[in-house]
């Protein structure tokens, strides 16, 4: 492809230009973050303002990313409900945020929402605002809204379908009981409550057991006889005026009875209580939070509708449930949530536990046998890596071995002909100082010598090729000629090792197809390998004779040597690779040798002699006469 | 040049290096046969004169060392051997000198190497000679003595006075004198001290009784 240079230019300029319109400055937007403010009506130690502020947390942190900060405060109304009070808290908070910048306004009631209304100061009540609030069924007129720009999030307590639903899980039960402490939000409850209950006035007992000291109460609960259910509504005080929260009054309460205890709010489920239908103060808060980012984000707060999840909601303690024998009921509503199922675990999901603890078996023996599998796998692998590296080690080996018996045979075929140019050399500087007629001497001389090189010159060229081991097509070879190298290569090492090597022809010239190098490195393995059986064997005694055969239209070549002999539990994997009886030995020699014999279609064996040593043979196909 | 035209024996299987060699001995004015292999050398009728063998150690057939060792069993006192070799090494070269080779030459030499080899093998070969032709002229001397007169020139070599031989063999001391004068006539010598150089030269040996 060719870009003309005009192109070039052009993106090179458009590049410039780019970055130019790119580093004009532009004001960094400056983010300043977005100021929540949450106002309590009541003291902090409530549980359900606990569980309100932290579910706000959750969800602003989780899921309103822009940078945003929190203040809260609770006006702690129930026990200050003096209006002078009121107002100096007003006057504090009006100061306290007089610069803050606050965007949005949480108020959570109940009756904070008047106040607001008569003591803030316009940054903070004419900003958007949630209100979260108890529905006051006996209030038709009361305020929630702050503002024009407040979303209500009210909270119906429903105390009729927790009745309702009492009854039908306990529908022969005729006694209700109506637990509740004595502090204003206790007397909200107790008042929804002990509405509810009238509707059943005609079919049960109703037993009203508020504003009772904590004492007094245990007192009464422990009395409290079967067949009955508890209703407990909140208890922020006891009719002493003793503070306790709701959660904890439960477990007081349920410790001295056995009656199941229905309760109005999600906060005191660890206490003992059955359950209801319940308020979340959980999901009061998500609801609250979820609308608070979406009017952080722009949107009108009178319009801004968050459904889910639901505030009110059956929901029960598992155990309870468990102990009533009701696991099972009709009644139990669905989507009812269970908390605390963990006792009966196993009996609800024993298929899936079964099927869970057979997965998980199977999957520990399939991890167990991949591991082994795995370590087996690394040994062999390690064990395989070995033997190759070992080979590859072995076949250099083996060739520095062929070769230590090459140098010797080079150096001696070499030296052969150097010598005698030499010899010849130095005569005829001998010829030149005298006075005969050398003419005819030097003629002699001369071509001797260019004999010579030319003979070493061949040397070097046949040991070249056997050490490239080069692949060649076989040719017609006569056998003798083979033998006759390889003798020559090998002689100075048998007489270095005084070893006598005796030759056993035949007379007849044989022929046969193959690969001359090959065929050598054969026969020379085979008589390395008989030299080495020969090496523990007195002076004297040490003989390899090599003979030819003519069986048929075949050739068997013999390497005999008067060595020790093969074992016969050795016998059968001579010719594998690696097999070796020697310390220093390779053995592949003879797998090489093999390899090589059958390449040329013959057949390699070896027997013990029936004196003393061993043989070993190899058979190849003579070519005819016709053939040549 | 040697005093008696000595004759070198070259034995290699290398059809160029025998050749080659021949010719080199021959401008140095030696006598030259020349063999492709032990065997062929060991077929040839034993050669008693003054002489050389230039061994090939690599020979293909009876290697160089084994001629070398077939010699010694067969002739002890054959020719002197120069060994030369394309491939040599320490322990071949320690083997083949302890059996007496008088140089081991590494191919390919210095024509001077090897003449000068040639040389002190020569010098070797005629000095051994000397020395058993001397031997033999002794030997036969000895061989005149009659069982007695050896008996009493056993003794005489201990030091022992007539008296003390003729004690010794139970005779009179005057036929003692009678026996070691014609010892004396016989080996042709004059004093006793000639005896014991005779008796050291064929390893003649004190009486059983006195040892």
């Amino acid at each position: 492809m060719l870009i003309k240079p005009s192109s070039i230019i052009l993106s090179f300029l458009l590049m410039i230009n780019f970055s130019i319109s790119e580093a004009s400055p532009t004001l960094p937007k400056t983010e300043e973050p977005k100021n929540i403010l949450i106002m309590f009506s009541m003291d902090q130690g409530l549980v359900a303002y606990k569980m309100i502020l932290e579910s706000i947390k959750n969800v602003l942190r989780d899921e309103y990313a822009e940078p945003h900060k929190l203040y809260v405060e609770y006006f702690d109304l129930g026990k200050f409900p003096d209006s002078s009070y009121q107002k100096y808290l007003f006057k504090q908070y009006n100061n306290k945020y007089k610069n803050a910048k606050i965007d949005l306004l949480i108020s959570v009631g109940p009756a904070l929402i008047p106040l607001l209304e008569k003591y803030a100061e316009s940054y903070i009540k004419n900003i958007p605002t949630i209100s979260l609030d108890l529905k006051d069924p006996f209030d038709e007129n009361k305020k929630y809204s702050l503002n024009s720009r407040t979303k209500e999030i009210l909270l119906n307590i429903d105390a009729g379908t927790n009745f309702e639903l009492a009854f039908n899980l306990f529908p022969d039960y005729s006694t209700i009981y109506i637990i509740s402490g004595s502090a204003g939000v206790d007397k909200f409850f107790h008042k929804i409550t002990l509405n509810a209950a009238l509707e059943y006035e005609k079919s049960k007992k109703i037993v009203d057991l508020a504003d009772l000291s904590m004492e007094e109460l245990l007192k009464r609960a422990n009395q409290i006889p079967a067949k009955s259910i508890i209703f407990i509504t909140t208890f922020a005080m006891d009719g002493n005026g003793v503070t306790y929260n709701t959660p904890e009054a439960i477990r007081l309460i349920t410790e001295k009875t056995s009656a199941p205890v229905f309760v109005l709010l999600d906060t005191p489920f660890e206490e003992g209580a059955l359950g209801g239908y319940v308020s979340s103060m959980e999901n009061f808060g998500t609801v609250a939070a979820k609308s608070a980012i979406r009017i952080l984000n722009g949107e009108n707060p009178q319009i801004v509708q968050v459904d889910e999840p639901k505030l009110n909601q059956y929901m029960f303690d598992w155990r309870e449930l468990k102990r009533f024998n009701l696991l099972n009921s009709n009644s139990i509503p669905p989507n009812s949530i269970l908390l605390y199922e963990e006792t009966d675990f196993i009996g609800t999901y024993k298929w899936i536990i079964g099927a869970g603890i057979l997965f998980i078996i199977l999957q520990s023996l399939l991890i167990i046998n991949l591991i082994k599998t795995n370590k087996k796998q690394k040994v062999l692998t390690a064990q395989l890596i070995q033997s190759e590296n070992r080979y590859r080690e072995l076949v250099r080996e083996d060739r520095l071995m062929h070769m230590g018996v090459l140098t010797a045979s080079l150096a001696h075929e070499i030296n052969q002909p150097l010598a005698a140019i030499l010899s010849n050399a130095q005569a005829a500087v001998r010829y030149l100082d005298s006075d005969k007629n050398t003419r005819d001497i030097f003629r002699e001389i001369l071509g001797d010598i260019i004999e010579d090189d030319k003979r070493a010159a061949g040397v070097i060229n046949s040991v070249r090729g056997m050490l490239k081991q080069e692949k060649r097509d076989k040719e017609i070879i006569e056998l003798d000629t083979i033998f006759k190298e390889v003798i020559n290569i090998f002689n100075s090492e048998a007489s270095d090792r005084n070893i006598s090597i005796d030759t056993k022809f035949k007379n007849e010239s044989i022929f046969i197809l193959g690969d001359r190098i090959q065929l050598q490195q054969v026969i020379l393995n085979l008589l390395i390998n008989a030299a080495n059986e020969l090496d523990s064997l007195p002076e004297g005694t040490r003989v390899i004779l090599i003979k030819t055969e003519v069986l048929n239209k075949f050739v068997i070549v013999s390497v005999n040597d008067s060595g020790p002999g093969i074992k016969e539990e050795e016998k059968h994997k001579l010719f594998d690779p690696f097999f070796t009886t020697r310390k220093d030995g390779l053995g592949i020699g003879l797998a090489v040798c093999r390899s090589i014999i059958e390449d040329h279609g013959g057949k390699i064996w070896a027997q013990n002699n029936k004196d003393i040593g061993a043989t070993f043979s190899f058979q190849l196909k003579i070519i005819n006469n016709a053939l040549r | 040049m040697p005093y008696v035209k000595s004759l070198i024996f070259i034995i290699d299987d290398d059809n160029s290096v025998r050749k080659s060699l021949a010719r080199l001995l021959q401008s140095a004015d030696y006598e030259v046969e020349t063999y492709s292999s032990a065997e062929e050398y060991l077929e040839r009728e034993y050669f008693q004169g003054i002489g050389c063998i230039l061994l090939d150690v690599n020979l293909t057939g009876m290697s160089g060392l084994k001629l070398q060792e077939v010699l010694l069993n067969r002739f002890p006192q054959h020719l002197p051997i120069i060994f030369i070799t394309g491939k040599g090494n320490v322990p071949m070269s320690v083997s083949a000198v302890k059996k007496g080779a008088v140089n081991f030459l590494l191919k390919p030499f210095e024509d001077k190497q090897l003449l000068d080899a040639l040389d002190e093998a020569i010098k070797l070969c005629v000095d051994t000679k000397k020395e058993s032709d001397e031997r033999l002229r002794l030997k036969l001397l000895m061989d005149k003595l009659t069982p007695r007169e050896f008996e009493i020139f056993r003794y005489i070599l201990t030091g022992m006075l007539n008296k003390q031989i003729a004690a010794e063999l139970k005779i009179a001391e005057s036929t003692v004198k009678i026996h070691r004068g014609n010892i004396m006539q016989k080996l042709g010598i004059n004093s006793a001290a000639e005896m014991v150089r005779i008796s050291e030269r064929l390893g003649i040996s004190f009486p059983e009784k006195i040892r």
